[in-house]
């Protein structure tokens, strides 16, 4: 009983084994106008309408999970391009920051070559820290006495005056700007060539204002302010002459020549500075007043 | 071994024309982890781990045919896979008789690996240029996952479709012998 059993068993299994291969020879071998190839497509005419018919019944389940996959799909390609983007930021920046300290100091040697500062040893500094005050009166930079920076020598940049070094360590020197309080330098309009003081306006921060001048119903708007730069060897200036210190931006004209206030807009942008040099050598040399634009 | 009724006869003909068409017309358009899952090799296993060797060939060989009319492929070549993967899941369920439940599993794997593997031997063998890369491999790998994780839906789905015209079901059959069967001190005690 058994025995036969195995019997069928094999006997069957070989039968479909070479039922298959005979079917598999057969169709590989004849062309495509072939009795096999005929039978597949009348069944394929018959099986045709109930395949698209159960084609068109299951769409819904083909769009859900469609729907889910795409899902899916969209979120993993969301966080790649947010990813991508966050990178993509990174190195815009970058690229920003590095334009921007480019411009600096493209600006720098621009006033070192056409402006004759060179001949004041300019030790070039980079800006370390800032005032958090909200009108940048003092920065450090990350030159001292051990690059041949002092006290009292002047600080310029690519644009015009900057400030004077007002202390200095082995390392670094801290730098008071020209719109603070305690700063004060002589100062020269261009077109009306008034002899004045310049200091930072008590009633505008981030103002200066020109005192003293000698005929101030002479200064107009827009006229250049630059460094006087006295060689008196009694009273000798900080500043070299000619340094580019800013605009007269507005006049508030009062009772008498007295109570007239002489606006000046620095020409540097105090609040974005990266590079800045100090100028070591205080010369008599003096330096062209139209290399920067205030 | 089984017996064929009439009523068997007829459902597993139902359920090869249900496997083939859904796996046509639905489950070969769903991409999952980048590859269609492939239920025939699941159901022909099933249905041999559920009826035994010789049904499971003949089952096999039904589908395989359906499936190379259906797709226009080379007739005999699906055949031939699923009469092995048939055969084979039956006389593992005639010679062992696992019990385990996720036996399903274990076994479709081995279908789904036996088919894909024994489809690119064969196209190999007929002369079709067979694309050996690694996305290949990937997909192959990833086709037999997907296969595994679907073989105990598909088996339950298969024993739910033939437990009413089955002669006897393994877990029946089991029942009976632990019932049956006593131990030497109760069969000392009977006699």
């Amino acid at each position: 009983m058994y025995d036969r059993q195995v019997r069928r068993r094999r006997l069957v299994l070989a039968l479909l084994v070479v039922l298959s291969l005979g079917l598999l020879t057969v169709y590989f071998g004849e062309s495509s106008s072939g009795g096999l190839h005929s039978l597949q497509r009348g069944a394929l005419g018959v099986l045709g309408p109930v395949q698209e018919g159960a084609s068109r019944a299951l769409k819904p389940f083909r769009d859900l999970f469609g729907w889910v996959d795409d899902t899916l799909d969209a979120k993993r390609a969301r966080s790649k391009l947010t990813r991508s983007n966050a990178e993509l930021e990174r190195q815009v920046s970058d690229l920003q920051a590095q334009a921007n300290e480019n411009r600096q100091l493209k600006k720098l040697l621009e006033i070192n070559d056409t402006g004759g500062l060179d001949k004041y040893a300019p030790v070039r500094a980079r800006v370390t820290v800032r005032s958090s005050s909200l009108f940048y009166s003092k920065l450090n930079i990350d030159k001292g006495t051990s690059a041949g920076v002092r006290a009292g020598q002047p600080v310029v940049n690519g644009s015009g005056l900057v400030g004077r070094v007002s202390e200095a360590t082995r390392g670094y020197a801290v730098v008071t700007l020209i719109t603070d309080d305690e700063f004060a330098a002589g100062a020269r309009t261009l077109t009306s060539d008034q002899a004045a003081t310049v200091q930072a306006s008590p009633n505008r921060p981030g103002d200066m204002e020109l005192m003293l001048p000698r005929s101030p119903d002479k200064v107009a708007k827009g006229e250049r302010v630059v460094t006087d730069g006295s060689d008196s060897s009694k009273l000798r200036s900080y500043f070299p002459a000619n340094i580019p210190i800013g605009r007269v931006s507005r006049i508030d004209y009062g009772d008498g020549d007295l109570d007239r206030v002489i606006h000046v807009k620095p020409a540097v942008d105090l609040g974005s500075l990266q590079y800045v040099e100090a100028l070591t050598r205080n010369d008599a040399a003096s330096a062209v007043a139209s290399t920067g634009t205030p | 071994m089984t017996a064929f009724t009439p009523q068997l006869v007829v459902r597993l003909a139902l359920i090869a024309v249900v496997v083939v068409v859904l796996q046509a017309t639905a489950v070969s358009q769903i991409e999952v982890w980048g590859v269609p899952a492939d239920l025939t090799p699941l159901a022909v296993a099933s249905v041999g781990l559920l009826l035994g060797a010789l049904p499971g060939a003949g089952f096999g060989f039904v589908v395989g045919l359906l499936v190379d009319t259906t797709l226009l492929q080379t007739l005999g070549v699906s055949s031939l896979l699923l009469v092995a993967v048939g055969y084979g899941a039956g006389r593992l369920r005639e010679l062992r008789d696992p019990a385990h439940g996720l036996t399903p599993m274990a076994v479709g794997a081995v279908a789904a690996a036996v088919t894909s593997l024994g489809y690119a031997i064969l196209q190999f063998l007929l002369g079709a240029a067979v694309p050996l890369s690694a996305l290949l491999a990937r997909d192959v790998l990833m086709s037999i996952v997907l296969d595994t994780l679907l073989a105990l839906p598909v088996y339950a789905a298969a024993r739910r479709a033939l437990v009413p015209v089955l002669p006897d079901d393994p877990r029946r059959r089991r029942r009976r012998a632990q019932t049956t069967t006593l131990s030497p001190l109760s069969r000392a005690r009977r006699a």
